[in-house]
């Protein structure tokens, strides 16, 4: 029985477990600890990226239909209904799960900078990670939402514990939100589960059609559970308080994975097991597309807190794939995790930088920074490629993704998909700007001093615009992949 | 022919040298490797165009790359396979404007070595200027929309890095945004009518036959939609009509006037001009004349839209009056420049607009190498006089021979010896509409008019030019030792007269050269137009004309005052640049302002209800700050996450326990 699932998301966990014995008294000791972490993460990165995904690359460009790798266990619920401990990664997860353990990779390369309670951290940041990959893998809904609880804890103390001023107001706004997610999904999966008469929770049991009332309020709920966690408009405020309070690394793995969570899950569960609701309320979601676009976009412009902009940029970018999940369509949908991948990566490197340049200025004041290029040029390099990257320039992760996006959702909802292909104007406005005010102008007095990045730094963000780079230049190897895993939605959505 | 795959290399060699620059050490050794690698890239474009030219008639030579494929299962809504590739056309268009473009890029690479040396930024304006010409020889090299959206968008890129090269300075960083901003506008328009084109020929190219070595019929390609376009207009594409090629048209129209700079888009090649005269001479020879070359590739679709070709010579005419009589109010040098290659441009869009599409691409082509020329000279007049305004200039003509005299070669050329104007007018009087008949007396008749108008212009400013720069003396002004005024060094002549004769040459070769570019399987017959010789003549000559009355030198002094009437003034201060930012930026900050004020005030508490509701529920948390109380959690986890994993182990039989 193949293990490669399981492995990918239960080693965090047990490094966790050894990373916990572990003393951390000196510098020394807590090198040992993150050293420990940073050999967890990458096995799981390794196990994703040789065999998962090179794996279905290599079948996906062999012509024949990559299928999904399916862990098959048994049961470990079975009151009422049984519940499996599933796993499965098709062509939409593989993709994210590269993703996942990229930024964590770095997340956990990050806790160089941290030095108090590095033990703890590492360990709450390895179970966050375990949590993730295994709502990403879990193929039953039970095991999903028991997934998704476990995200809770972990994420609620790296932002509490290791953020800046006002970090409790944000993971307040944070648990408060997330556990009614966790509350409206276990109401979505009980509607399943009931509604639809079946003895299992697994994902890939036949699906009987729900009646309208249970149809209309599982896809409701469903896409409010994970609307929240995709931080779309209006239920995007939360996300803004913690990726400006929360420490640099757990800021990146907000915006770069648990925003990405929301999306697919509402792919996962809101359009598979709602199709004709989905359908039928397509309107609605393009419309908050438009308007979530814009309002990111915008409201992007006023912030003066670096942080703050790039959350709103979030937004923005959460729209589009929001856009493609309305669009309903193969190739939107294609797109839509494609550029999952690409804002998972950008966002995650524009937040490691400007967690870099706040260090440097110990400001969070747009308004304060200013003429750093001169100091801090590569550091400037790496935000216009993420910049470039999420305006989507080609030979970056984010061309093919947007091109796709548009190009899917164009036949399905004309008018909005010009609304929000004009709200990238305003977004590349947003960003120039900001490099402006923060990299360029003259050189400041005070930051004489500020150094370039450094070797912690580029080990960080190397990485990240390697992916950005292999996605931008070899999206064609991971395209079919993706469409495999997106046949499904499309066929539920053809039939339902 | 298997020489044609060696097209592949002239985008790619500048992209070589680029990136074997950043392992040189030494900044000059590195500009000097970017050189090389665009000598050899413009020596394999010109060899081709000369394999080329030996067979015109042939059809084009196209190798392609899938870049992503996907075969979409709703067969309702995307009739076709979804490919996108990308790769090479060589055809006597792509062939002659890639020799072009890469010998500009080459002169004004060569040109930088000298007029850059020592300057911040040195280096990377070698290895961006590369990756500049990447974008545009590979958008001119296109076999089809994607790939030219791919290198359109690249240039776009490139060209911002360029512009931002004196970053330290904070109105050049927002200039380059600016840039930016307008370019992505025209980058957006491009990307609607790729997509457009794909839904609506998708179906028709799934059911031709697929090119030799190819699985499908790629839809993008310029080829199918020429063929497709035709078959609109039998009727015989469903769901395509001449309501669906107007719309294409129109944002294909609205992506060349944008990367053209035609009037009201013209900032940012404005903006450009604040740059160093080497990204400023990029942004004007290569950059802005890909509008024209775009609407000449999609040529089949304006041909056919109703009513797209008239309003685009007539928009092309308006943008040439407007800009030339802006640039004649100018004392910028810089922007006067800007004036003349937007104006030259605008030409020919009006030629392409009334049905001249060999003349339009003549104006392209020549444009090319005169803004090369053109832009370089002024380059060297203000490395000269150290300063932009022409009135501070004057007596180029003794001092700074060899430079006046390309500026005067230039002059001559712009004046109408360049054939600019008469081609525009030939087209304008010929009038023969490309889907068949002639266009109508009213549309005729406009253009006409505005292009009589905006040759005379034109004219009247290479005149203003060359007679303020060249003729009387130094003026002399504090702190500027008039006396010591000189031609610069060698290595910055020589690029301006290879660039001179490459402009000369340009212009001879491309009046045979009209023969050499095809629209569909065969060239436009361009009969001699005595009208529009005598028209243009005139035009030449009212311009040069009024240009001496009122800048000879001996008549400069009383010129000054007459030179700003209220009217072009206002119009100059209409078309302002900070101006037309400020009023579109203002209403976006103050959105801005209300989106933001919302989120803080009523969306944000909101969320403070859902998020302190959770934070009294939570409060004991705030103890585990403690190190101890975390410890406990810690291990509580670790607890709970290893029983989950001793069950999930059990359940699946890896344990003693042995779960059916």
């Amino acid at each position: 029985m193949s293990v490669i699932l399981s492995a990918i998301v239960w080693t965090p966990t047990l490094f966790a477990v050894i990373a916990l014995f572990l003393p951390e008294r000196d510098e020394e000791e807590r090198g040992r600890v993150r050293t420990i972490a940073v050999v967890g993460a990458g096995i799981s990165f390794l196990v994703t990226t040789l065999f998962a995904v090179l794996g279905q690359i290599v079948l996906a460009a062999g012509g024949g239909l990559a299928g999904a790798y399916q862990e098959n266990h048994a049961w470990f619920w079975n009151f009422l209904f049984r519940a499996y401990y599933d796993l499965t990664a098709d062509g939409m997860t593989l993709p994210l799960l590269v993703v996942t353990t990229t930024v964590f990779g770095c997340a956990i390369f990050h806790s160089w900078k941290i030095h108090e309670r590095v033990r703890l951290y590492v360990i709450l940041v390895l179970l966050l990670e375990t949590a993730v990959n295994g709502v990403l893998c879990s193929a039953d809904f039970v095991l999903f939402a028991v997934f998704w609880g476990l995200l809770l804890v972990p994420m609620y103390l790296l932002i509490r514990v290791w953020g800046g001023p006002g970090a409790r107001r944000a993971s307040a706004w944070f648990a408060g939100f997330h556990t009614l997610s966790f509350v409206m999904i276990v109401a979505t999966v009980a509607i399943i589960i009931v509604a639809a008469g079946n003895s299992s929770s697994a994902m890939t049991a036949d699906l009987k059609t729900f009646s309208v009332a249970a149809e209309t309020a599982g896809f409701w709920l469903s896409f409010a559970a994970f609307g929240i966690a995709m931080a779309i408009f209006p239920l995007h405020t939360w996300m803004v308080e913690a990726q400006s309070k929360a420490s640099p690394g757990v800021a990146a793995i907000l915006s770069g994975t648990m925003l990405m969570l929301g999306a697919y899950g509402m792919m996962r569960i809101s359009l598979v097991v709602f199709p004709s609701a989905a359908h039928y309320y397509s309107f609605a979601i393009t419309g908050l597309a438009v308007v979530g676009a814009f309002w990111g976009s915008i409201g992007a412009v006023r912030q003066d807190e670096l942080r703050r902009f790039i959350a709103y940029m979030n937004v923005a970018q959460m729209s589009m794939v929001l856009l493609a999940i309305g669009a309903q369509t193969s190739v939107a949908l294609v797109g839509a995790i494609l550029l999952l991948a690409a804002h998972g990566f950008a966002s995650a490197m524009l937040t490691l930088v400007s967690g870099a340049v706040e260090e440097r200025t110990r400001t969070t004041s747009i308004r304060a920074m200013g003429g750093l290029v001169a100091q801090a040029p590569r550091l400037a390099g790496f935000w216009l490629v993420a910049a470039f990257s999420v305006i989507g320039f080609p030979a970056l992760a984010g061309f093919t993704a947007d091109f796709m996006v548009f190009a899917g959702s164009f036949p399905a909802h004309r008018i909005a998909t010009v609304l929000v292909m004009a709200s990238v104007i305003i977004t590349t406005g947003g960003l120039l700007w900001v490099a402006n005010r923060v990299f360029f102008g003259p050189p400041r007095d005070q930051f004489v001093r500020v150094p370039d990045v450094s070797f912690l730094d580029l080990t960080v963000l190397i990485p990240l615009v390697g992916a950005v780079l292999l996605f931008g230049i070899r999206a064609g190897a991971i395209v079919p992949v993706i469409s495999n895993g997106v046949l499904e939605i499309t066929t539920r959505i053809a039939s339902g | 022919m298997a020489i044609y795959n060696a097209a592949w290399a002239i985008p790619l060699l500048p992209l070589l040298g680029a990136l074997l620059s950043f392992g040189v050490e030494s900044q000059r050794r590195a500009a000097q490797m970017c050189v090389v690698f665009s000598g050899l890239s413009f020596m394999v474009a010109a060899i081709l165009l000369a394999v080329r030219a030996t067979h015109a008639s042939a059809g084009p030579f196209v190798s392609l790359v899938t870049f992503f494929s996907m075969l979409p299962p709703e067969g309702t809504i995307f009739t076709s396979q979804f490919q996108a590739q990308v790769g090479i056309q060589v055809d006597a268009l792509s062939a002659s404007f890639a020799a072009a473009i890469a010998f500009a890029t080459l002169l004004v690479q060569a040109y930088a070595l000298t007029a850059m040396r020592g300057e911040a930024g040195f280096r990377r304006f070698f290895w961006a200027s590369s990756l500049l010409a990447v974008g545009t020889i590979g958008f001119v090299l296109s076999p089809n929309l994607f790939d030219s959206l791919i290198m359109w968008m690249g240039a776009t890129a490139g060209l911002y890095l360029l512009v931002s090269l004196g970053w330290q300075r904070s109105d050049n960083a927002l200039r380059a945004m600016r840039v930016m901003v307008v370019l992505t506008a025209g980058d957006i328009a491009l990307t609607l009518g790729v997509l457009f084109s794909w839904i609506k020929f998708g179906a028709f190219s799934s059911l031709l036959a697929a090119p030799v070595g190819q699985t499908i019929a790629d839809p993008f390609s310029f080829n199918v939609i020429s063929q497709a376009v035709v078959s609109t207009t039998h009727g015989s594409v469903a769901g395509a009509g001449p309501r669906a090629l107007a719309v294409m048209g129109i944002v294909f129209v609205v992506a060349a006037l944008v990367r053209s700079a035609q009037f009201p888009f013209h900032l940012w090649l404005s903006d450009a001009a604040g740059a160093a005269i080497p990204v400023l001479a990029l942004a004007a020879a290569t950059v802005a004349p890909l509008g024209l070359f775009l609407l000449a590739r999609v040529y089949p679709v304006l041909a056919h839209a109703p009513r797209v070709l008239p309003v685009l010579a007539l928009v092309g005419a308006v943008s040439a009056v407007l800009t030339a009589a802006v640039g004649v109010t100018h004392r910028n040098v810089r922007s006067i420049a800007v004036c003349a290659v937007v104006s030259e441009l605008g030409l020919g869009l009006a030629a392409l607009g009334m049905g001249g599409y060999s003349p339009g691409l003549f104006i392209a082509f020549t444009s090319v190498l005169m803004s090369t020329l053109l832009i370089l000279v002024i380059g060297n007049l203000i490395r000269v006089y150290r300063t932009d305004d022409i009135f501070e200039m004057g007596g180029a003509w003794p001092k700074v021979r060899a430079t006046s005299t390309a500026l005067g070669a230039w002059a001559l050329l712009a004046c109408g010896l360049g054939l600019s104007s008469y081609f525009a007018l030939s087209a304008a009087f010929s009038g023969a509409d490309p889907a068949g008949g002639r266009f109508s007396a009213p549309e005729r008749g406009a253009v006409t008019v505005a292009l009589v108008i905006a040759a005379t212009l034109g004219a009247l400013l290479a005149g203003r030019l060359l007679l303020t720069i060249a003729g009387g003396a130094v003026v002399r002004r504090r702190g500027f030792q008039h006396d010591r005024v000189a031609d610069p060094e060698p290595g910055l002549r020589r690029p301006v007269w290879l660039a001179l004769v490459a402009a000369v040459v340009a212009v001879v070769i491309g009046v045979p050269g009209l023969q050499f570019v095809f629209y569909g399987n065969r060239h436009q017959v361009i009969g001699f137009s005595v009208v529009a010789a005598l028209v243009a003549l005139l035009t030449l000559a009212c311009g040069v004309g009024v240009a001496v009355l009122l800048y000879a030198p001996a008549r400069r002094a009383t010129a000054r005052p007459w030179m700003a009437p209220w009217a072009l003034r206002a119009l100059e201060e209409g078309l302002y640049v900070e101006w037309v930012t400020q009023s579109a930026m203002q209403p976006l900050l103050v959105v801005a302002s209300r989106v933001s004020s919302f989120d803080d005030q009523v969306t944000a508490s909101l969320a403070a209800s859902v998020g302190e509701s959770a934070d009294l529920a939570a409060g004991r948390v705030a103890t585990l700050e403690k190190t101890r109380s975390a410890r406990y959690l810690a291990g509580g986890l670790i607890v709970i996450a290893v029983l989950t994993l001793l069950s999930v182990l059990a359940a699946t039989g890896h344990l003693w326990v042995h779960v059916a």
